[in-house]
């Protein structure tokens, strides 16, 4: 079977394409970087097929980044039978510097002019037969919001011979003659002369030739004050100006309003902002809290009380409804949350509102350890941590993606507000709630600046592509919210199917009366609670408004006031909010940043819940 | 420390323009308060960096040539605090002073590099060499094109892109530490390009246009990229 991989610079419509070819669920966004991974989709053809993989978008390949290596390494190494080049025409001079990069690898090219209309309406009308003449390959023009002409593609990957690019990109004579002696000392092809030059790896650069490139490429810094790469970038970005100017001529310009007049200013683009976001957590909030009810609440009637009425041996029952619980908890965080929370993530990335949030939220997140685009999944964190967690992949530094997923742990998601309005709002009192908010953002911010300060790994600044503002296509962004919530199914699914059962079979064979006996002493000295109080902290794990449900059903009493004083569940409600995450998150932590930073911001939430409770019991002793 | 005061003994030797200079006006030109300085003489003597006679002492060929690279530190770190950094020229001196005997060779020399570049109102005086007059991709100083052709002039002073106000037109000039920010390549970044200053929050902030595309950098990468601003006539 024929393999076909797409390429190309971030948000020029390759999933859109991929999508179109393959009929699979792939996110199409704006975002640069969330197609992170290789997604891969079987296409039919009349009577043949190949199979076709889109590559993340990326500026560059012969960058350092993970994306960026990757993808140099499967281009050259890999078995793709085509590179198919996808270009935004609006923007092809920037488009075409990638392209001058992919097509010097000599590998079967076809070139894909997309964005045809959005061209044309910005005054540029482009040559698709000049620019396949110049490089020797076929051009074809696209516009893949439409669909029109993608069918081609598959004819051209199905062809009988597959076109190799012919273009010869001129480099300053330095670097011409480095990689002259290089390609024959070493016997390696023009492309990989040039990345040994640019000082980048590859598997099949060996270390000595690494090294000879590494002596060249200081004496040509030497002479030219300037390293190759910056020669060599500089030298494509003229190429890829002179190719522009000769297939582009110029048409009327249809105006357009530019709403960055309003988006990106400080006022009243920081108000707007402010109002996005809020107005995205409120709606969430209300319209899936009251999912979330109807769910629990259907299944509570239709699915666990029927099976409970069952009367089945009292092992097979415990066993039975910790599943179910397993399940309610899980499609009542999915549906009601993560998939709301995903179609506005959506609809953001998809508007290219995302990048100017990120724009002006970048002051602010500098506090904290973070850029612009740490905004997002603190924003997420108020619904449901493992949307947020999950989209810290937008994040470029690993150093980026720990302190935010600190953070998002720890602040309160909407099962979290529950319990303090369940518990402290309508038993002690509403300063009483909103002082566990006041504490919580306190601990955020002085954690997130230490976090700031200690954290290792190289801080890099932010160097984000505004992307093109344009209405979003319903089909797609309920596609990619879709997607999401499939994944977070997957991953979340099996762990609190397993926690679940596990706790049901401890508390049949006595094991929780066991324990709660054993923690009442060290639970009454530390936290002032009674023993079954932490047991319902315990089944927080599940989801954090069990604890809630928990104490109700172990205190006998929807009447928390009768079993436990105001400082009790002032301190209990503290400590829920703060202590561990659920297992869902739990599970998307270990997949986003590894077992061991996840097992090690569980232990740290653990203390702090823990000793922040029992400072708190402490203060309330002395009162 | 001797070393520093060694080094400070050469130069200031170098400094008089004298063949020998005595002692005891050497105390004087080393503001020394340790009592090093007998001791530091002794050791540069014993070392061949200086010949002692009883008129005082002089520098061998060995110590001149140690002495001119000091001096030229020392110079090369004075006109990079005063004219780039606009210090004030005494305490330039004696910051340059300080900062002389630890820096690398290879540092002074990128910054030597750097202040010939800077052209008019570099160190050299005069006209310096032109921006960009290596970079592979040279550029004249006027430039057709570009945003409804006009008439393009550059001669302004080199400043960070931080510096400049909303909806100037800039070339880029340097991008400093540029190894860190090898993204701004592929986004067509690089001295030479005409860039526009499209948006500037009060923090710096700023969101640029390259090649029609909207760029949105954080403050500490817009300041280390020098342009100069072009005037549109």
């Amino acid at each position: 079977m024929r393999k076909a991989v797409l390429v190309g610079n971030p948000s020029v419509g390759k999933s859109l394409i991929f999508n179109h070819l393959t009929g699979l669920g792939v996110e199409v966004s704006n975002y640069p970087g969330t197609t992170v991974g290789l997604m891969s989709g079987i296409v039919r053809y009349g009577e043949a097929e190949f199979s076709i993989t889109d590559l993340p978008g990326i500026y560059s390949i012969s960058g350092k980044s993970a994306e960026e290596q990757l993808i140099r390494e499967y281009l050259v190494t890999g078995d793709a039978d085509l590179i198919v080049a996808v270009l935004d025409a609006k923007h092809l001079e920037r488009n075409l510097y990638l392209l001058l990069q992919i097509a010097e690898l000599r590998k079967p090219l076809v070139v894909i002019l997309n964005m045809m209309d959005d061209a044309k309406s910005a005054g540029k009308i482009i040559d698709g037969a000049a620019l396949s003449a110049k490089f020797g390959v076929p051009v074809i023009e696209t516009i893949a919001t439409e669909g029109k002409n993608l069918e081609k593609i598959a004819e051209y990957v199905l062809s009988e011979d597959l076109p190799i690019p012919k273009i010869v990109p001129r480099y300053d004579h330095h670097i011409e003659a480095a990689s002259k002696s290089l390609q024959k000392y070493h016997t390696i092809s023009e492309a990989e002369a040039l990345f040994a030059l640019e000082n980048v790896t590859l598997s099949t650069l060996s270390p000595d030739i690494m090294e000879s490139a590494l002596v060249i490429a200081a004496e040509i810094e030497k002479r030219h004050m300037m390293s190759p790469q910056q020669i060599i970038g500089a030298n494509r970005h003229n190429t890829a100006k002179a190719i522009t100017e000769e297939v582009t001529s110029i048409a009327p310009v249809k105006k357009r309003r530019n709403l960055d007049s309003l988006l990106t200013k400080s006022f009243p683009g920081i108000p707007i902002l402010i109002l996005t976001m809020i107005g995205i957590l409120a709606i969430v909030f209300i319209v899936g809290g009251f999912l979330e009810e109807t769910i629990v609440e259907l299944m509570t009637i239709y699915i666990s009380q029927p099976f409970h009425a069952l009367g089945l041996d009292p092992l097979l029952d415990t066993v039975g409804g910790a599943v179910i619980l397993a399940i309610m908890s899980g499609l009542g965080i999915a549906f009601p949350y993560v998939f709301l929370f995903y179609i506005f993530i959506s609809i953001l990335e998809d508007t290219g509102y995302l990048t100017r949030a990120a724009f002006l939220a970048d002051r602010g997140m500098h506090h904290l350890g973070l850029h612009g685009q740490g905004l997002i999944p603190l924003v997420l964190s108020f619904g449901c941590s493992v949307p947020a967690i999950m989209s810290t992949r937008l994040l470029p530094t690993r150093r980026e993606r720990v302190i935010a997923s600190i953070l998002v742990t720890m602040l309160p998601c909407s099962a979290r507000t529950v319990v303090i309005s369940g518990i402290v709002a309508s038993f002690v009192g509403f300063g009483a709630a909103f002082s566990i908010y006041g504490i919580i953002f306190i601990l955020v911010f002085t954690i997130g600046v230490v976090l700031s300060k200690i954290t290792p790994g190289e801080q890099y600044g932010m160097i984000l592509e505004m992307a093109e503002l344009r209405k979003p296509i319903p089909k797609y962004v309920f596609r990619k919210a879709w997607m999401r919530v499939r994944e977070f199914l997957y991953i979340a699914m099996p762990l609190l199917l397993i926690s679940s059962v596990v706790l049901g079979f401890l508390e049949y064979f006595g094991f929780v009366a066991m324990f709660e006996s054993f923690i009442n002493p060290i639970s009454y000295a530390v936290l002032g609670l009674p023993g079954f109080a932490f047991t319902a902290l315990l089944f927080g794990i599940l989801r954090k408004e069990m604890a809630f449900e928990t104490l109700a059903i172990m205190g006998g009493t929807a009447d928390l006031a009768a079993i436990l004083t105001s400082g009790q569940l002032y301190i209990f409600a503290l400590v829920c909010v703060l202590f561990v995450p659920c297992i869902s998150t739990i599970a998307i932590l270990m997949k986003e940043i590894g077992v061991k930073a996840a097992a090690g911001i569980t232990v740290f939430t653990l203390t702090l819940g823990i000793s922040i409770g029992a400072l708190c019991n402490f203060i309330f002793m002395l009162l | 420390m001797t070393f520093e005061l060694s080094e400070d003994i050469l130069e200031a030797i170098l400094n008089t323009g004298k063949e020998t200079v005595k002692i005891s006006s050497l105390e004087n030109l080393v503001s020394s308060d340790t009592g090093g300085f007998g001791k530091a003489v002794t050791c540069l003597v014993e070392k061949g960096y200086l010949n002692e006679s009883a008129q005082g002492v002089s520098l061998t060929e060995k110590g001149t040539k140690k002495a001119a690279q000091v001096a030229r530190k020392h110079a090369v770190l004075t006109s990079f605090l005063t004219e780039v950094l606009g210090s004030e020229p005494d305490n330039a001196s004696k910051e340059a002073c300080l900062m002389e005997h630890t820096i690398s060779s290879e540092t002074i020399e990128k910054l030597d590099t750097f202040l010939e570049k800077r052209g008019p109102g570099g160190r050299k005086g005069g006209y310096g060499r032109p921006w960009g007059r290596r970079s592979a991709n040279s550029e004249t100083i006027q430039k057709k094109e570009h945003e409804g052709h006009v008439e393009l002039t550059r001669k302004n002073p080199i400043v960070s892109l931080s510096e400049c106000p909303e909806g100037s037109l800039l070339h880029v000039s340097m991008i400093r530490c540029f190894a860190k920010h090898s993204r701004l390549i592929d986004l067509g970044v690089i001295p030479g390009e005409l860039i526009t200053l499209r948006r500037k929050l009060d923090n710096n902030a700023v969101v640029i246009t390259v090649k029609g595309c909207d760029i949105a950098l954080s403050p500490e990468i817009a300041e280390n990229i020098m342009v100069e601003r072009c005037n549109t006539t």
